[in-house]
């Protein structure tokens, strides 16, 4: 609440810090590093689901390996290529941003975006396929055929990409409007970029290790 | 006083300006009336349930509506009331003041970590109201998903909302901590209330996640019926208590770092004396949080765990022990040749002292395998983790509250009443849940309405306890609104101690000092009981 | 600046071939060592991207000591659950996840 009292009301810009800050170097450092403890939280948060699913994958070994074998592994691998060309571009945007080239900055948006929003589509492309095999635990899951514990894994794979792509959606919002303010020539302050740029790569990590635990199980033999 | 500067309280009088306030001072006022409302709330669940254990025979309450009176008594107290209770509101107001900082560094966040705790108290007060939860406050698996009856996935949303104002508040802390010290405050010169509410913080970022998937595993089972923690379709239960003890261990230290913190504060300033072991206390406090996260299995000693798992968790529970003992040493030989005041504060850190002493040393019982299939789950338990949390982190609240009471107001309250609530306190608290160890001992089980009618005379006793505890809990309420109509105004430094937030004003203005102080000192420097100021001219 | 942007793309090749690589690995016989594999090339591209797409090759101690700190603390979490899970059935205990030979929809 500022009132003309207060001064001014300080504005998030490269010139001047905001109030509680006495530098914009200082303001920076505490923007990354906020970043990068909400980082830490969410690796504990994905964490927690991952340190279930290894329990059941070791007390349940065949019967989870017999499941994750109704995932689409062809799907996963492309999805996984396209999500780290995202992160690619995104790191270029940075790059970029920092020779100050703003055209290139925007192009790299876009690019990691679209590829985002090509991820959700392929994601979703999959979970169709999935409910048309019945393997949708709670709504359309074929007990007789694929077994209890199948069911759990597939809740694990619901529960594990359905957070990922929630993420992934905020993500993609983020840099659309980071993308869109740049272009009209008013692009935040250097650290926005940066911030969103560290949350793009970890909801790519995120991935990194999904891909080898949802899909990859089972597939000899 | 040269006119009428504007403070923090009178800058602007809006509601909207309180709603919408990113100042941290109006912040922490904001959760000051919240946890006092959720304190009432689950204080009222305590009283019921006195009340019915008055007698032998369940005869107050069905049975049914007691399990969800014990049940709504946890949850409050523990996720709406302790959780946050020292850190959103004295750690909120005094750790940038502390610092020599304008505010947090994130401030709006520091705002938005108040909605989301009234968003989650507010759905977990409706599961309440609609009628309840019956499951205790651990939820435990597979009862909270097959069985239980109550609102749980509306109470677990609550929990999981609140959570978000836990990290957002830690992740504050940490950053403001780190980034906002004033010039010339180093580390080894923060008042040991900041050392504790860091340390305090990291639990909370990196705990509270867990407990956030947890729950979201908790309520996927309950509403589509797969069995995560079944048993009976595959799932575990022994993997609910691993998940929610990785958080709801670390969580008791959530609740009694911040007071230690307190406590630290309290003791220097009222022996004008330097802290005995400063760079001890200080690390203390983060090992406290560090070895806190490796010992939650002892929870679950009896409940199936691996042997030799157990065997673990039960060494490492030992060592916790060793800065929590180095921390009372220190406070102990801080006391040795001061000039002590046996102002409030005081009182209440001197109570904190002996009880956080024999809460510890129970606790020691309990972590020692062979003790523990005894006592588990008996009032043993119950009484042991009151010391902690009861005795231990709501005196120092109430402590701590005294303590900058004139700074957070201006004005001065009663210290006659003050000290005579504190020893009430004391005494009530002890009546209350001393009894309940030799319960426990005898074989009383936690969570029962009904007991043989030999326990009467211990149950009677806690009762009555508990009525002591509860005027002595209502009289600050009295005196503190007294005082702010007829209470004396508050200098500055009213205590005559040293830290950085008694060189402004009280009330402070809006953005806390007038020029960043330089910090030239560590904090507790007396010489012969007087202070020396950490900054000059500010 | 096109330094920069080399090696980010450098760096784009070498994820895509890892990525080629676990996915074809999964599909020859290795025993125990899948899982092994698939979890040691995830480590390698995560720490690819940690620290070239995200910059701790260039940001404080600080914010390393953070960006390790989340991991760690997993590792506790995955420890010590696995510490009781892994030695349960030396124990007299029965194990509570193979109480029941094939779980049964209720």
């Amino acid at each position: 609440m500022w009132t003309a009292s207060l001064g001014p009301k300080p504005r998030m810009s490269e010139a001047t810090p905001a109030f509680q800050f006495a530098s914009v170097p200082q303001q920076r450092e505490a923007a990354t590093l906020g970043m990068w403890t909400f980082l830490a939280t969410e690796v504990l948060f994905f964490g927690a689901l991952i340190a279930a699913y290894s329990a059941y994958r070791i007390a349940w070994p065949d019967e989870i390996a017999a499941a994750a074998r109704h995932t689409k592994v062809a799907l996963g691998a492309i999805n996984t290529a396209v999500l780290l060309t995202s992160s690619a571009f995104m790191a270029s945007a940075v790059a970029f941003d920092e020779a100050k080239r703003r055209r290139p900055v925007v192009l790299c948006l876009l690019a990691t975006a679209v590829l985002g929003l090509l991820f959700i589509g392929i994601k979703g492309y999959e979970y169709c396929l999935e409910y048309q095999e019945g393997l949708v635990p709670a709504l359309n899951f074929q007990l007789g055929r694929y077994g209890g514990i199948g069911e759990l894994f597939f809740l694990f794979y619901f529960f594990a990409t359905g957070f990922h792509a929630v993420h992934l959606t905020i993500g993609i919002a983020m840099v659309v409007m980071l993308a869109v303010r740049t272009g009209a020539g008013h692009p935040p302050h250097a650290p926005v970029l940066r911030m969103v740029g560290l949350y793009w790569h970890f909801v790519d990590i995120v991935w990194i290790f999904l891909f080898p635990l949802i899909y990859l199980p089972g597939r000899v033999g | 006083m040269h006119g009428p500067r504007p403070n923090y309280l009178t800058a602007e009088t809006t509601i909207r300006s309180w709603l919408f306030s990113t100042d941290h001072k109006r912040i922490a006022l904001l959760y000051f009336a919240s946890i006092t409302f959720f304190f009432l709330i689950g204080g009222l669940a305590a009283v019921m349930i006195r009340l019915e254990l008055v007698t032998p025979a369940a005869d107050l309450v069905r049975p049914d509506t007691y399990n969800r009176l014990f049940t709504m008594h946890g949850v409050i107290m523990v996720w709406f009331f302790l959780v946050p209770s020292i850190p959103t509101t004295l750690g909120n107001f005094v750790l940038p003041l502390m610092l020599g900082a304008r505010d947090l560094a994130f401030p709006r966040l520091n705002l938005a970590s108040w909605y989301f705790y009234i968003a989650g108290g507010a759905l977990t007060v409706l599961a309440l109201l609609l009628g309840g939860v019956d499951t205790g406050w651990t939820f435990y698996e597979p009862y909270a998903s097959a069985f239980s009856n109550g609102y749980v996935t509306l109470a677990v949303l609550g929990i999981f909302l609140s959570g978000f104002s836990s990290i957002l508040t830690g992740l504050n802390f940490i950053v403001t901590t780190h980034k906002l010290r004033a010039p010339g405050l180093t580390w080894y010169r923060l008042p040991l209330f900041c050392w504790s509410l860091y340390s305090t913080s990291v639990i909370l970022v990196l705990a509270t996640p867990v407990l956030a998937m947890t729950l979201l595993m908790l309520v996927a089972e309950r509403v589509l019926g797969i069995g995560i923690f079944d048993p009976a379709l595959g799932g575990d239960p022994l993997l609910w208590q691993h998940m929610f003890w990785f958080y709801s261990h670390p969580a008791v230290y959530i609740m009694v770092l911040p007071a230690i913190g307190i406590v630290s504060e309290l003791i220097p300033a009222f022996a004008r004396k330097k802290i005995f072991g400063y760079k001890f206390v200080a690390w203390a406090s983060v090992a406290i949080a560090a070895i806190g996260f490796l010992v939650w299995g002892h929870h679950m000693f009896v409940a199936g765990q691996s042997l030799y798992a157990s065997l673990i968790f039960s060494f490492l529970s030992y060592l916790v022990a060793v800065p929590s003992a180095i921390k009372v040493f220190n406070w102990v030989a801080t006391l040795h040749k001061g000039w002590i005041r046996f102002d409030a504060p005081m009182l209440y850190a001197f109570g904190f002292v002996g009880l956080f002493t024999i809460g510890g040393l129970t606790g020691l019982f309990l972590a020692a395998l062979a003790i523990d299939v005894h006592v588990t789950d008996t009032y043993f338990v119950i009484a042991h983790f009151h010391y902690i949390m009861v005795g231990g982190s709501v005196s120092a609240f109430f402590g701590g509250l005294h303590y900058w009471w004139p700074k957070i107001t201006g004005r001065l309250y009663p210290e006659g009443w003050a000290r005579a609530a504190a020893i009430l306190m004391f005494f009530g608290f002890n009546l209350t849940f001393f009894p309940q160890f030799i319960l426990g001992w005898l074989g009383m089980p936690r969570r029962y309405d009904a007991y043989p009618p030999e326990f009467q005379i211990w149950h009677v006793l806690s009762s009555a306890g508990a009525s002591t505890l509860a005027v002595a809990y209502a009289m600050p309420l009295f005196y503190f609104f007294w005082s702010l109509v007829w209470g004396q105004r508050a200098p500055a430094n009213p205590w005559g101690v040293t830290g950085l937030e008694w060189l402004t004003s009280s009330p402070p203005p809006p953005r806390n000092f007038d020029t960043t102080p330089v910090v030239i000192r560590g904090p507790y420097d007396y010489v012969d009981g007087q202070p020396r100021p950490q900054a000059e001219n500010v | 600046m096109s330094a920069v942007l080399r090696t980010i793309w450098g760096c784009w090749a070498a994820l895509v071939v890892l990525l080629a690589t676990t996915t074809g690995l999964a599909f020859v016989p290795l025993g125990r060592w899948n899982i092994v594999v698939a979890l040691a090339i995830a480590t390698a591209k995560a720490l690819i991207v940690v620290i070239v797409f995200m910059e701790l090759r260039r940001s404080s101690g600080l914010v390393r000591v953070f960006a390790g700190a989340g991991f760690l603390w997993l590792l506790i979490l995955l420890g010590l659950t696995g510490a009781d899970y892994s030695s349960r059935h030396e124990s007299y205990i029965p194990n509570t996840l193979q109480l029941h030979e094939t779980p049964v929809k209720r």
